[in-house]
């Protein structure tokens, strides 16, 4: 077979085709890109979509000059067509001014591209992400349940809690539940491994969605020992049963038990928690959940209820406080645990930790594109001065005002038309780099892209920064005094004072402007730097982790998983290149981990509290693995065996906590009931950040895998590897599947990440935003010295004469520079003032997402301004020195 | 006489005389960016090539694609074109008798 060939990219193709002239459209269309592809092929794919867009523009430009002066378009229009011979009079004369002065319209370009192309990217994002409507019917009516209570923020329901807000609530008028795990798919083909939910029966009609084919579950297939079900996901049909139709009533083999397939949700469908919760494992298939109305203090369902019509959320929410207040007076917890629920929109749910960083992104977008605006805006209005007699002329010949100030429009949307392509070029070409990083963490990033919804906001955007760029200065142009303007007949038609303001102005808005946006960008990096440097309690280098599952059916006693589990220790560990392994329950920072109530001897829990720790269940070898910091006593070691003494390992937050001041080794807990073994602490391990980044560590400790169904009943079938190894994690990866697959084929291996790229995913949000402001503020920043530089320049080109007079009666060259620089420097302080007055009050929206820094930080709102004052100072320097190289005597000839 | 020849005209058709019929647009751009150490635009070579086809000086044919591609235009000097570039040699040649030594070293 011969390899797919390569082929420009389909968007460019057609951009291009649109561009070029159609007479000889295909054949030019076939060589560029045919220099597209042997540019292509030889690695460089965005040089080669630079050129090819390059290459394009100027033959379209030049094919179309060319079919101009071609005599059958000198023939005479109907007069009906005068409006329009005005237009593409006004567009000639326009695009033939703007090749004349290459420099500004170059400059004009690049500076609006820029600005149209943040903006276009950024709002691919949003339309992407935020915009995109979820797939529910009436999705702003479903509410997603939280518990609360002492010390725990936002966790998951109990089967009764959710059976008391589906009978005892007048807001909602359903509630149904789900609760997310892992299943084995064996069978046909590959084993693999797939998050899944069990899901109430009634949650898809709570949710407002409908299998696309099949049906849901009945109340009767949630019933023990019924006929088992299972509804699968689109893409997992798609993936194990090649979109087959005929697939209802088909069987798959999850966790070794045989189910009918009983439905297909449509493409797209997620629950409400695979956009954060579960975002790395979405849920791919669906089993029927029956609640038990005797559970309550186990919490471990999510739970989503239905709005009736006209019930508000606050309203759900009162009702929701109201009636945990309730339960708690029956009884039903203790009063100082502070039970309470709370409900938030599905939308919320799904975006609400990215809405705050992609609003914000846009904000400086939005501000960069001002301050693209003022600098446009500026370089018309030197140019408008510089055009002045012209139109003074035309005035004189009878063209009306309207008309002068139409020609100038129609030339400033020629331009505007060229940075709207350009633009979105730029545009796409930042979303293809954007997309090449992991996203995972931003909800639905795959749904970023280029569509027409965000093609029609940049055109609206072009068509709303046209007014703002170039209607002030062709109003100014056109007001032309006529007697002055021809009488001077000079060079010198210098600009009114009140022109100079006017750009002095547009030069200190944009000045405040960046002074905002860096502001932002600086408070952004010193969040950055201090996650950076928080201490995880682990050593990310070199690890290597994947989680493996073993099928219930076959693996049906705690011998035979810890058997299982231990002799692939024994091989893995056998692999070259292995340093440590060892196996977890659950990795820090990858997935969330929950707690146990525990009795702990010695401590009296205050009343209504209880003594809970985070479980995590290791193997001998993981703590090395992961590289945690064993900090008193001994490691969980391979000769804990199940009968031998019940030991833990506890963290310093539980040994603080539960042995204040107590001798914490050799100390005793239970887990589970009375009538379970003793545990007693043998170790002391550091800190670990476990459930964010950010967040307190709470009281954990570490059972030995082989010990801990003696506490619990059941072994943990679930484990995630951690390798820590010199070699390359991709060889690696390789050689233990194999290992795995030597065991016993039908456990299939999934998540394979190392744990640098876990670390990095858990910051990746703040880390996106923190550099895309910092582009931003960058850019920004250049605009702004742009801004000044030209000003300055004009300044100096119209002041020749008077700096001459000056040089001419002694001025030193200091001097000169120092009049020059010295008004530079008055428009970037007030800038800078302005500056920080909007940073001021602007910086507050971004409290959420900063980490040990405040938003009024002085360090960033020194930095700020400091450093656009030295940029500006420099920019403002150039022109200076310019000034003093004005030769006097040729300075007062010129006139 | 042959029609008059301006520079990139003449660079054109050297160009294809160095290529030999059959050279499409990208490899007459290439051959010229190689032999004058110039940046070449694409579209300026493509509405020479036809400008030379009007006055007669080469010839094309189009390239009917293979399965999914575009079709090609491909050029080959004609006689006239070979002559107009003789005759530009040969002026060239007649007017830099003697002046080797100052050409080699301007200045």
């Amino acid at each position: 077979m011969t390899p797919e060939p390569v082929r420009a990219p389909a968007a460019l193709v057609r951009l291009a085709s649109w561009l070029l002239p159609k007479e000889d459209r295909d054949l030019l269309l076939g060589d560029l890109e045919e220099v597209y592809v042997s540019r292509a092929i030889r690695g460089r794919p965005v040089w080669a979509a630079l050129t090819f867009m390059f290459e394009t523009a100027h033959a379209a430009i030049g094919r179309r000059r060319r079919r101009r002066f071609e005599p059958d378009s000198f023939q005479r229009r109907p007069l009906m067509f005068a409006p329009l011979e005005t237009l593409s009079q006004d567009l000639r004369i326009g695009v033939r001014g703007l090749l004349k002065r290459p420099g500004f319209t170059l400059a004009a370009l690049l500076t609006l591209a820029l600005g149209i192309g943040a903006n276009a990217a950024v709002f691919s994002v949003v339309n992407g992400v935020l915009l995109a409507p979820l797939p529910y019917r009436d999705a702003d009516r479903l509410m997603i349940i939280w518990s609360k209570w002492r010390n725990f923020d936002k966790t998951w329901v109990s089967d009764a809690e959710i059976l008391d807000y589906k009978t005892r609530m007048q807001a909602f008028q359903d509630v149904g539940a789900w609760g997310s795990r892992q299943v084995n798919l064996t069978g046909d083909g590959d084993p693999i491994r797939v998050g899944a939910a069990l899901i109430t029966p009634n949650l898809l009609s709570v949710l407002g969605a409908e299998p696309a084919i099949g049906r849901g579950f009945t109340d009767a297939e949630a019933l023990p020992d019924t006929p088992t079900v299972v509804i699968l996901s689109h893409g997992l049909w798609q993936q194990r049963f090649g979109a087959r139709t005929d697939i209802l009533g088909q069987t798959i083999n999850v966790d070794g038990v045989a189910r009918h397939i009983a439905g297909v949700m449509p493409a797209g469908f997620q629950l409400p928690t695979d956009y954060v919760e579960e975002a790395e494992e979405p849920t791919r298939l669906w089993l029927p959940l029956r609640l038990d109305p005797s559970t309550r203090s186990s919490h471990s369902y999510y739970a989503a209820g239905r709005l009736k019509p006209g019930v508000t959320p606050g309203a759900a929410n009162a009702e929701l406080l109201s009636l945990t207040q309730t339960l708690t007076a029956e009884g039903k917890y203790p009063q100082a645990m502070q039970f309470s629920a709370f409900a938030l929109t599905a939308t919320d749910e799904a975006f609400g930790g990215v809405r705050n960083p992609i609003l914000l992104l846009m904000g400086a977008v939005g501000c960069l594109m001002l301050i693209a605006c003022a600098n446009v805006a500026n370089l018309l209005l030197v140019r408008a001065d510089s055009r002045a007699r012209e139109m003074a002329v035309r005035a004189a010949l009878g063209a009306r005002r309207s008309r002068l100030i139409r020609q100038m429009l129609t030339e400033s949307a020629a331009l505007a038309v060229g940075a709207v392509i350009l633009g979105i070029g730029l545009a796409w070409m930042a979303l293809q780099l954007l997309l090449s990083v992991d996203l995972t963490p931003i909800p639905r990033s795959s749904g970023i892209a280029l569509d027409g919804r965000v093609l029609l906001f940049s055109l609206a955007l072009t068509g709303l920064t046209l007014i703002l760029f170039s209607l002030p200065p062709a109003v100014r142009a056109s007001r032309v005094d006529l007697n002055e303007s021809i009488k001077e007949g000079s060079l010198s038609t210098t600009a009114g004072g009140r022109r100079q303001r006017m750009r002095g102005m547009l030069v200190a808005a944009e000045t405040a402007l960046a002074v905002a946006l860096l502001s932002g960008a600086l408070l952004m990096i010193q969040s950055l730097w201090n996650l950076q440097r928080i201490d995880l309690g682990l050593n990310p280098e070199g690890v290597l982790t994947m989680r493996l599952a073993v099928p219930p059916a076959k693996y049906d006693t705690p011998e035979k998983v810890i058997g299982f589990y231990d002799q692939l220790l024994d091989r893995v560990r056998e692999l070259p290149g292995v340093q440590a392994a060892g196996f977890v329950r659950l990795l820090p920072l990858a997935s969330t981990i929950g707690d146990w109530g525990l009795a702990v001897e010695g401590y009296q829990p205050p009343p209504g509290t209880g003594a809970p720790g985070d479980w995590q269940v290791v193997t001998d070898g993981a703590l090395t693995a992961l590289g945690e910091r064993l900090t008193k006593g001994r490691d969980i070691s391979a000769f804990d065996a199940a009968d031998g003494q019940q030991v833990a390992l506890i963290n310093e937050a539980m040994a603080k906590k539960y042995w204040a001041g107590r001798e914490a080794i050799g100390g005793r807990f239970r887990q589970g009931g009375p009538n379970r073994p003793v545990v007693t602490v043998v170790g002391i391990v550091g800190d670990v950040k476990h459930n964010g980044i950010t967040g307190a560590v709470k009281p954990k400790f570490y059972r030995p895998h082989s010990q801990f169904h003696r506490s619990s009943g059941n072994a943990v079938r679930n484990m995630a590897l951690a390798v820590r190894t010199g070699e390359d994690p991709a060889w690696l990866t390789g050689a233990i599947r194999a290992e795995v697959r030597r065991m016993d084929a039908d456990v299939p291996i999934a998540a394979i990440q190392t744990m640098e790229d876990i670390v990095a995913s858990s910051i990746a949000t703040p880390r996106l935003t923190g550099w895309l402001l910092s582009l931003f503020a960058g850019l920004a920043l250049l605009l702004a010295a742009i801004g000044i530089y030209s000003v300055l320049s004009y300044v100096v080109s119209q002041r020749r004469r008077e700096i001459g007079i000056r040089v001419a009666m002694g001025a030193s060259t200091a001097q000169v520079v120092g009049l020059i620089w010295r008004g530079g420097l008055l428009l970037t302080v007030a800038g800078a003032a302005a500056g920080m007055v909007i940073a001021g009050l602007s910086t507050r929206a971004m409290t959420s997402l900063l980490h040990g820094v405040t938003p009024l930080d002085p360090a960033a709102f020194v930095a700020a301004p400091v450093l656009l004052m030295i940029v500006a100072s420099l920019a403002a320097l150039i022109p200076a020195i310019r000034a003093t190289q004005v030769d006097p005597v040729r300075a007062l000839r010129a006139d | 006489m042959s029609a008059y020849l301006g520079e990139f005209e003449q660079l054109v058709l050297l160009a294809l005389m160095r290529l030999g019929p059959g050279a499409g647009t990208p490899a007459v751009r290439d051959a010229i960016e190689a032999g004058s150490r110039r940046k070449i635009w694409m579209g300026a070579v493509f509405t020479t090539l036809e400008r030379l086809e009007e006055k007669g000086l080469v010839r094309s044919a189009l390239i009917e694609p293979a399965a999914g591609g575009r079709r090609r235009k491909t050029y080959a000097l004609e006689p006239a074109g070979a002559a107009a570039l003789s005759e530009a040699y040969t002026t060239w040649a007649r007017m830099t008798r003697g002046l080797k030594p100052k050409l080699e070293n301007p200045g």
